[in-house]
């Protein structure tokens, strides 16, 4: 009971008028910021960490988690309402988001995207408080081994993603994990695929070539069908179609729960918890659902359950660093430096010396989720309308806002030329019809995977036992082969029944896998 | 970063126009909610100083110059004054008429982007500048991308560059056009020491019994990427001491820190800073450290020279310029940086982030940086790390 | 699309990955491989990632083949002709959009951001969309406007 009182502690602190007011301008200012795609939620809280200096280091620390948490959901729409995912967590999200929005049903998947949020924060806190001290010492089991494992289990779902050829598929997903061998080998030290270009050493920017094949392809595809075509596009559902139904609600509820879960204990390992918790949480979905084939087709539970995915991640991966001082992601290690600005050092003590601050901590979590839904859900309709703009302006919008975000990264026009190459290689590839969500994915995990399979070798000098003598790292490595064989074997056992009995009943087995 | 009361400026004014973009892009609808943040944020201003008397003793440091500055008008009107008194002796006149961009090759939350970051909230407390700093990150290439760029700037004084240890290492291991003869120092500011770590269930409690064990067993050590200073120090370690290195390179101090407790490898090299609350969890202890004397907050460790290796090794930060900025600003801006460095919220961040102060003047820095060079291109061809 | 478009197009991209796959092998040879003895070396993941893609080429390569044989010509040989040449105008927009876009990257270190994205803005409606109209601009301005002020006041970004 010691947490409850510490929390409502916490929560006395945080409903304080003060820090309430921080977390609904953070949340505020981090949705507009994070509409830009080339902001996510990691600029933000560091362009934005000045604004909060010389106030007392709760009310910062509530107004960054007020940023951080905006800046997510600014994030989820841009990638339904423009196809432009500006960090690889809501790569998924724009698979089915964005068809929703084509179909006019935008403002549906924005509402369903702010309350799987709030159910996944809310949730995740809960997780985070209870859980903190025993899943910090579950990261710390995760060597390079265990995280190699992880990677591929993540690249796994790479066969879930191409709706219908998984060659395809495999492809992007290759070109992906290509691109992410430019730049400086951290390994060795040699430096790959450069070219000479001294802003290529640090590698691919991933916004930029998210930006560019998503939102830049989609708009160069447009641009190519003639008029008629492209006005179709916007033809949008009534306004019932602008808030999500109770239908859609129920039906997505417990994708969000299931989300929330495979969120917080991916987030809490280091490295890509949270994209690779976005794309399992996709392919469990599809696996569970009775009717697989309407994902990527603007599927709600697309949507709901990756959306929770990444939101409980950020509590999963808060965990590590509070208790060890280990900022498993690029947020928390943001949020890191904000602590040690403030002189709080995380750590075991971290719980005894500045417990107030802990516990207020959690709760302004908890309250910068409610405000977000509050301040997010009367907004949604009017997000929703953006897809009604006369087609030349939404286009200009488009391209000014990824040219902004991809200048933004660096303020270098390198990446904007990037981003324009980017743009057309998106536009190849869905003339010859692949998948461009794989290739985020490859371009994401490649690096560490490359670093975690030779760090792994290494330091078993070079006996590639090593991957299979550590029990988790089997475990994930047997699960991956499961999440591969799965649906060859279902597919054999269901032709084999469909043979014997007709094409009904296939359903069933399928809602076997629960994750 | 400008000020205080700039900060909440801003905040009004992006509030209201957080309202007026949804109303572009609905073309004129929802107009019902687009007062109520505007009103709301003047008594947030109004109620956040009354708060500092609740804060914590750590964050009251730093909201009072805040709120100090919040009694003043405009910065630049306020700075322009106290500028006049403190360092118009060695700023050469008009300058700076622009604001000045501090480039740190840390990502945000990184060594040098914190140092750049408190250095920065230091000339405002002191009111240093007339005009406001900015930090800009280009994180990359082990430095190669923030070296890149600020030899491309006009030298005019207005882009400063924070450098680490690596200006003396990436040049040598990249295919640069850049080294450290580009530059023109500033100052060296600070001295970070380095310890080596071990599980704390292991056998060995002193770098001895550690280097005894890895002469005749497999032990495993590790820190950050090939050819860095962890890289550079177990190196000659092993050179030294005669035993084959098995160095597993890792992306952060954090992934190191990690794959030593879950026993991936034996013994790795961090800072204090990184790998604290694991010592404080009792999951790590510390063996020695290559600075050049003990370190203060951990007055019984020893050093290498008292283990008998006779290695030095210390990881600082400083600032620099392009090597074509003239003389008086540079002796301007190093004025800037001393004064700030006084400033007790800098002291304050130096002491809780276990640094010391490794202050050089430009000309002494400059000689460190060829000597290091130097010593750095000997090490990294013994390991078959340097570019031709 | 016509499957029959589709494989045509399938067989071209197995041609342009392999041609890829060439030039990524090549460029692995540009680098030294680094690290010792039985160890992977930074050439390592690039040779299976080149092996990788070679083979799926020649996957999807194969894939069409065997669609082929299983459905012996379905369809007549205009339909895919049709399907595969993309009408006049779109192509010419299309063109016409790369190149506003490649000439604003160009110009935009000379001109600054401010002019350069309303001109952007103003041939993307007059050339491409040929829908100028007073709203339609003012948009634009207001836009471009917004973003600067953002941008340049708000998070003190510098654009050009």
């Amino acid at each position: 009971m010691e947490a409850f009182t510490g929390l409502m502690g916490g929560f006395a602190v945080a409903l304080q008028p003060a820090n309430l007011l921080a977390a609904f301008i953070g949340c505020l200012i981090g949705t507009i910021i994070g509409v830009l795609p080339g902001i996510g939620p990691v600029s933000a809280v560091a362009l934005l960490l000045p604004l909060t200096f010389g106030q007392p280091a709760v009310t910062s620390i509530i107004m960054l988690a007020g940023i951080y948490y905006g800046a997510m959901y600014g994030g989820a729409l841009t990638s339904i309402l423009i196809n432009a995912p500006g960090e690889s967590a809501s790569v998924v999200t724009t698979l089915d988001g964005y068809q929703m929005a084509k179909q006019g049903r935008g403002g549906v998947a924005l509402g369903i995207s702010a309350i799987a949020s709030f159910v996944a924060g809310t949730i995740g806190v809960l997780l985070l408080m209870l859980l903190a001290p025993a899943m910090a010492d579950v990261a710390l089991s995760f060597g390079p081994a265990e995280n190699f494992a992880l990677m591929i289990l993540g690249l796994t779902t790479v066969a879930a993603l191409g709706s219908g050829n998984t060659v395809k598929a495999l492809i992007s997903a290759v070109l992906g994990l290509m691109l992410a061998t430019v730049g400086i080998d951290a390994v060795s030290g040699r430096t790959r695929f450069t070219f000479g270009f001294v802003e290529l050493l640090g590698g691919i920017d991933f916004v930029v070539v998210a930006i560019g094949i998503f939102a830049l392809g989609d708009i160069l595809a447009n641009v190519e069908r003639s008029r008629e075509q492209v006005n179709v596009r916007i033809d949008y559902g009534g306004f019932r179609n602008l808030w999500p139904s109770w239908q859609d609600i129920r039906q997505t509820f417990f994708p969000m729960l299931r989300g929330t879960f495979i969120g917080f204990f991916a987030g809490v390992l280091p490295g890509a918890g949270a994209t690779i918790s976005s794309f399992l949480s996709y392919i469990v979905e599809k696996r569970v659902s009775k009717t697989p084939e309407r994902f990527g087709k603007g599927a709600p539970e697309g949507v709901a359950g990756p959306e929770a995915a990444n939101n409980a991640a950020t509590a999963g991966a808060m965990a590590p660093m509070l208790v060890l001082g280990i900022p498993g992601s690029a947020t928390t290690a943001v949020i890191y430096g904000a602590l040690l600005m403030f002189g709080l050092r995380p750590g075991p003590t971290l719980f005894i010396q500045n417990a107030d601050f802990v516990w207020g901590l959690f709760a302004s979590m908890y309250v910068g989720n409610v405000m977000l839904l509050i301040l997010n859900l009367p907004l949604v309709g009017v997000f929703a309308q953006v897809v009604r703009l006369p087609y030349p302006i939404l286009t200009f919008v488009i391209v000014l806002f990824s040219v902004l975000g991809a200048f933004g990264l660096n303020n270098s026009l390198f990446e904007v030329y990037l981003l324009f190459i980017f743009g057309i290689v998106g536009y190849v590839l869905s003339k010859a019809s692949i998948p461009a969500a794989p290739l985020a994915l490859g371009l994401v995990l490649g690096p560490l995977m490359e670093r975690a399979f030779r760090q792994s070798l290494i330091a078993s000098r070079g006996s590639y036992l090593v991957f299979v003598q550590r029990p988790i790292s089997l475990g994930i490595l047997v699960l991956a082969l499961c999440f591969m064989a799965l649906p060859t074997l279902l597919g054999l056992y269901t032709k084999r029944r469909e043979q014997r009995q007709g094409p009904a009943g296939t359903a069933e087995m399928l809602g076997e896998r629960k994750g | 970063m400008i000020s205080w009361q700039h900060s909440w400026k801003r905040l009004v004014l992006a509030s209201i126009l957080a309202l007026i973009m949804p109303i572009i892009a609905a073309c004129g609808s929802a107009p019902e909610t687009s007062t109520a943040p505007a009103q709301s944020t003047a008594p947030a201003a109004a109620a956040s100083p009354a708060q500092n008397t609740e804060a914590s003793p750590a964050a009251s440091v730093a909201a009072e110059p805040a709120a100090s500055a919040s009694g003043q008008g405009t910065t630049a009107a306020a700075s322009a004054s106290g500028a006049g008194t403190t360092v118009a002796a060695s700023c050469p006149e008009g300058f700076p008429n622009k604001p000045i961009t501090f480039v740190t090759w840390s990502n945000p939350g990184g060594g040098g982007d914190v140092l750049g970051r408190a250095m920065i909230t230091a000339i405002e407390n002191q009111n240093l500048l007339s005009q406001p700093v900015v930090i800009e990150n280009r994180a990359g290439g082990s430095g190669a991308v923030g070296m890149a760029h600020v030899v491309q700037q006009p030298a005019n004084g207005y882009t400063v560059l924070i450098v680490t240890k690596n200006l003396t290492l990436t040049p040598l291991t990249q295919n640069l056009d850049t080294d450290y003869q580009d530059f023109k120092p500033i100052q060296r500011t600070q001295l970070e020491p380095f310890f080596v770590a071990v599980r704390t269930d292991s056998p060995w409690n002193s770098l001895k019994d550690l280097v005894a064990a890895a002469k005749t067993e497999n032990v495993t050590f590790g820190g950050a990427f090939a050819g860095s200073t962890d890289n550079m120090m177990f190196s000659l370690l092993a050179d030294k001491a005669g035993f084959e290195l098995t160095y597993v390179p890792f992306e952060s101090g954090g992934e190191a820190a990690t794959a030593l407790v879950g026993g991936t490898v034996d013994a790795i090299s961090a800072s204090p800073q990184e790998v604290a609350a694991l010592v404080d969890a009792g999951k790590l202890k510390f063996l020695a450290t290559p600075s050049a004397q003990r370190v203060p907050d951990f007055p019984d460790l020893p050093t290498f020279k008292d283990e008998g290796f006779d290695i030095t090794l210390e990881q600082w930060r400083g600032f620099v310029y392009h090597k074509d900025v003239p003389d008086e600003i540079v002796e301007c801006m190093d004025t800037v940086l001393r004064q700030a460095s006084q400033d007790p919220s800098f002291q304050k961040y130096m002491e809780e982030s276990g640094l010391a102060n490794g202050y050089l003047p430009g000309d002494e820095f400059y000689a460190l940086l060829e000597k290091e060079t130097n010593e750095n291109r000997a090490f990294l061809e013994e390991a078959g790390l340097l570019n031709q | 699309m016509e499957p029959n478009a589709n494989k045509k197009r399938d067989v071209w991209t197995a041609v342009v990955l392999l041609a890829l796959a060439g030039f990524y092998l090549f460029s692995t040879f540009q680098f030294s491989p680094g690290g010792s003895g039985n160890l992977p070396t930074a050439r390592t993941i690039p040779f299976l990632l080149t092996g990788a893609l070679v083979l799926l080429s020649i996957a999807l390569f194969w894939q069409n083949r065997f669609q082929q044989i299983k459905r012996p010509a379905a369809l007549s040989e205009g339909d895919d002709d049709e399907a595969l040449l993309i009408e006049d105008p779109s192509r010419l927009r299309l063109g016409l959009f790369l190149a506003i876009l490649v000439i604003y990257a160009l110009t935009m270190p000379y001109i600054g951001f401010l002019i350069a994205t309303i001109a952007l803005g103003v041939l993307l409606l007059a050339v491409v969309f040929r829908s100028v109209s007073l709203v339609n601009f003012i948009a634009v301005l207001a836009l471009t406007g917004f973003s600067y002020w953002l941008f340049a006041r708000v998070l003190s970004i510098p654009l050009p």
